[in-house]
């Protein structure tokens, strides 16, 4: 019995060798066309191969078209074709970083436009020719490849994403269980964010296999692509969800000393509600009924024990119960959606609409770019410069190759910066010297296609089969330019050496072209990350002395979006980089420190966030104004606190910072006590209290996550970091 | 390293030819290939990986003794060591 592994090698070895039969029967233009189609969509399941042969193929007629616009325009003028191909390659690295299930078409749609103006052809129909035998060949590579994954050992993913949305679920579950438990007392604090810890971790991985499995299993079924539009709510509600749990989770602190169930009585029932609707909606994706009747839960506050909590404890309540609302709307959300997917009407009149979690933007709004993708889309666009230059005024083995190759190779590392060129050079140099003993000391032995096939389908089968990962990826384009093959085969080995040395050196410039994004080692470009992000925030900071509710300049509403957007995307960026720090080289700081960081930063993200929204509802006027000036002093502290951390993350100890900030609180405290006095208790209306403790809770909220960051930031050997390593 | 290694590769090949007169007195100032298993090399291929293999041991020894902490950019350090560790294999090792 063959083993899984072995199947999928068979399968691409045989749609290998077969497309080769296809291009040299007919005598197609550069058969290799067609086996990389293979080698590049071959995966683990017919609907994800299906998924990116599809890519490649849209991909591939945009390119085609780019390259022949750019040599109609620019035949004669080498820089305006340089700027041209930079050009196109900049706004295709961009839109590849930018696409999230479709990046494979935009990267595709880069090279193949530098393959076809580099293909040698010298008037416009030899253009036209390459650029139609490069669909033609890359089309019957995906045909090829397609049809043997159906009807061969078919892997299918049906049932992928029931099952990935279940898990999911059971996580999301699972989560609120252990807030339920903290709220209520049964789980300490530290029990609790070592299980969250866990939680989290599953709680993404599960939701990228969804999201993989919604293209996967929507690629190979016509049924969920007609219920795609419920799936893909299905995601966004979970990731929604995942937000909202997160951030309910940093509120956890503050509630840890209070008698949570006298102020809100309703917590068990509500927690209750919660898990019925996540068994609900698990059994309706078994295809099983719910049997379960929703119930929309309040979380009526008990007034009187309310009032006997200090400001800031009702300001925290008040966080916390507007978290928990959220929850239940996304929950109920969720449950209506699985109804919805079993083909049961949700009654969806008594539904409130979901809350914004946005901060509110009005008037005329800029785009948004994300400063990381701009500079990978410089890099590319550099690259292809350069490579260019190198190859007009050097022209070094690899000619014109240094300009596709660069161009190739650089739209695939943007989308893992973490991984160095450098690392690609080893298993490309075994790779290309096992291609070319195969070449040297196999190939002319051969006297026909059934010998050649044979050679080519072990090739193939001997890569996929034995290797994975990086070394798959380097054998693929080994396999592919050192053994090349054609009708009237000709040998020559210097050529092939030469090809060798052109690759190594590719990476070697497209290595040292990384420094212009920054430094490209992961302990200094975490460093610069999160003085970015403590930049970012300390602009937002600032950003809450504007009156509430009042409308900012269009160029202040665009400075404010693109902040928020660097802070809310920045600490995943930091986590990526910190998996990608070598422990050997920096031994100081374990994995579990980068994580505890990145937590913190989370944090103070959220509550960041939250001040932003709370400072958007209206406030009543003398509370407002009270505020505004008793806050000056803590918010002035917070922002040169942010502010020295955006140039040294790893400044001033947690202990003065707390015990500074406490003070500034305290006083704060008092004062409202003496406002609210002043102003008479019966005359604020309940939505004004709530909007003011709703506010009040995001300050302490970000004096807490700040002090947090801090006391995390104390354990870190940021000497270790800074020092100065190969 | 990069115009280095630029400049071997472009010497692959490439076959050299020279003078009598000039072969007669100063044979080893010429370049010359270097045949490994048959296979011709240019001497400054050799002469760059032999310098990037010594560049790669001294940075590791830097790094382990912790002296790399003295230099403001390594990066451009590694670069500097490669090519005076080239030169060196080139003038006194290979003979480019």
């Amino acid at each position: 019995m063959l083993s899984r592994k072995a199947k999928e090698a068979i399968k691409t070895g045989l749609a290998f060798a077969l497309v080769y039969a296809i291009a040299l029967q007919s005598g197609w233009l550069n058969p290799y066309w067609a086996g990389f189609a293979v080698a590049m969509i071959s995966l683990q399941t017919a609907g994800e191969s299906i998924h990116k042969g599809l890519n490649r193929m849209v991909g591939t007629i945009p390119g085609c078209i780019a390259a022949i616009v750019i040599l109609s325009l620019t035949a004669q003028d080498r820089w305006g074709f340089m700027l041209l191909c930079s050009l196109w390659i900049f706004f295709t690295a961009y839109m590849s970083m930018r696409s999230r299930s479709s990046h494979y078409l935009w990267t595709v749609a880069g090279f193949v436009c530098l393959v076809i103006v580099t293909s040698g052809a010298t008037t416009s129909e030899s253009l036209f020719e390459h650029a139609v035998f490069r669909v033609v060949e890359t089309a019957m590579g995906i045909g090829v490849y397609t049809l043997i994954s159906v009807f061969l050992w078919p892997q299918t993913n049906a049932g992928a994403i029931r099952k990935a949305s279940r898990s999911l679920m059971a996580t999301q579950s699972a989560i609120c269980r252990a807030g339920r438990s903290v709220m209520t007392g049964e789980v300490d604090i530290t029990t609790f964010r070592e299980q969250r810890e866990d939680l989290h971790r599953q709680e993404l991985e599960q939701l990228t296999q969804l999201a993989q499995a919604l293209v996967a299993e929507g690629s190979e079924n016509y049924e969920v692509q007609e219920i795609r539009p419920q799936l893909n709510r299905f995601l966004d509600l979970s990731t929604l969800l995942r937000e909202s749990l997160d951030r309910g989770q940093t509120s956890m602190n503050e509630l840890t000393h209070m008698d949570l169930i006298r102020v809100l009585p309703g917590i068990p029932a509500f927690f209750d509600e919660l898990d019925g609707r996540f068994e609900a909606i698990q059994r309706l994706l078994k295809s099983k009924p719910a049997e379960f009747k929703s119930n929309e839960v309040s979380l009526s506050i008990d007034r009187t024990a309310f009032a006997d909590q200090s400001h800031f404890e009702q300001a925290a309540l008040t966080v916390t119960r507007t978290e928990l609302k959220r929850l239940e709307s996304l929950t109920a959300a969720l449950l209506d959606c699985a109804l919805d997917l079993a083909g049961q009407t949700a009654d969806k009149s008594t539904r409130q609409p979901l809350p914004d979690s946005r901060v509110v933007r009005r008037g005329i709004q800029l785009p948004v770019f994300d400063l990381d993708r701009l500079w990978s889309a410089t890099y590319a666009a550099a690259a292809i410069c350069v490579g260019f230059c190198v190859w007009i005024y050097v022209d070094p083995p690899g000619h014109s190759g240094w300009l596709f190759m660069s161009g190739a190779m650089v739209l695939n590392l943007i989308l893992t910066l973490q991984v160095p060129a450098l690392k690609f050079i080893k298993p490309l140099t075994v790779a290309a010297v096992l291609s070319i003993c195969v070449y040297v000391f196999i190939m002319p032995r051969l006297s026909n296609f059934y010998e050649l096939g044979l050679l080519l389908f072990m090739c193939m089968f001997t890569l996929r089969y034995f290797f994975t990962g990086l070394a798959q990826a380097m054998g693929n384009l080994a396999i592919i330019n050192m053994i090349p093959i054609q009708n009237q085969q000709t040998y020559d080995f210097a050529a092939l050496a030469n090809s060798t040395l052109f690759m190594v050196g590719v990476f070697l410039l497209l290595h040292f072209l990384s420094y212009i994004m920054g430094s490209p080692r992961p302990e200094k470009k975490l460093l610069s990350l999160l003085r970015r992000f403590f930049r970012s925030s300390e602009f937002l900071m600032a950003s809450v002395i504007r009156e509430p509710g009042s409308k900012a300049a269009v160029i202040t509403q665009w400075k404010i979006a693109f902040y928020l957007h660097e802070m809310k995307s920045l600490p995943e960026k930091i986590a990526a980089w910190g998996k990608a720090i070598d422990q050997g080289k920096f031994p100081g700081n374990k994995p579990e420190k980068v994580q505890h960081l990145v937590t913190a930063l989370q944090g103070l993200m959220y509550r960041i966030e939250y001040l932003l929204e709370a400072r958007e509802s209206r406030q009543a006027e003398a509370l407002a104004q009270e505020m505004q000036q008793s806050l000056h002093a803590w918010r002035e502290s917070i922002e040169s606190m942010l502010m020295k951390w955006s140039e040294n993350p790893g400044s001033q100890p947690a202990a003065d910072l707390e015990r500074h900030l406490a003070t500034g609180l305290s006083a704060l405290e008092t004062r409202i006590e003496a406002t609210i006095e002043q102003a008479g208790r019966e005359n604020l209306s309940e939505e004004d209290s709530e909007s003011f403790y709703r506010l009040l809770g995001a300050y302490r909220g970000v004096s807490e996550a700040t002090v947090a960051y801090a006391g995390i930031a104390g354990t870190i050997d940021w000497l270790d970091w800074n020092e100065e390593k190969f | 390293m990069l115009g280095l290694l630029v400049l071997s590769i472009g010497l692959i090949g490439t076959k050299k030819s020279f003078s009598d007169e000039d072969n007669a007195g100063k044979m080893n100032l010429y370049p010359h290939e270097i045949a490994i298993g048959g296979v011709y090399m240019p001497p400054l291929l050799i002469a760059s990986l032999l310098g990037a293999i010594a560049a790669v041991v001294t940075a590791r020894l830097l790094n382990r003794y912790r002296f790399s902490r003295y230099f403001f950019y390594p990066p451009l350090v590694f670069v500097a060591m490669t090519v005076i560790y080239t030169v060196l294999v080139g003038t006194f090792v290979v003979r480019v």
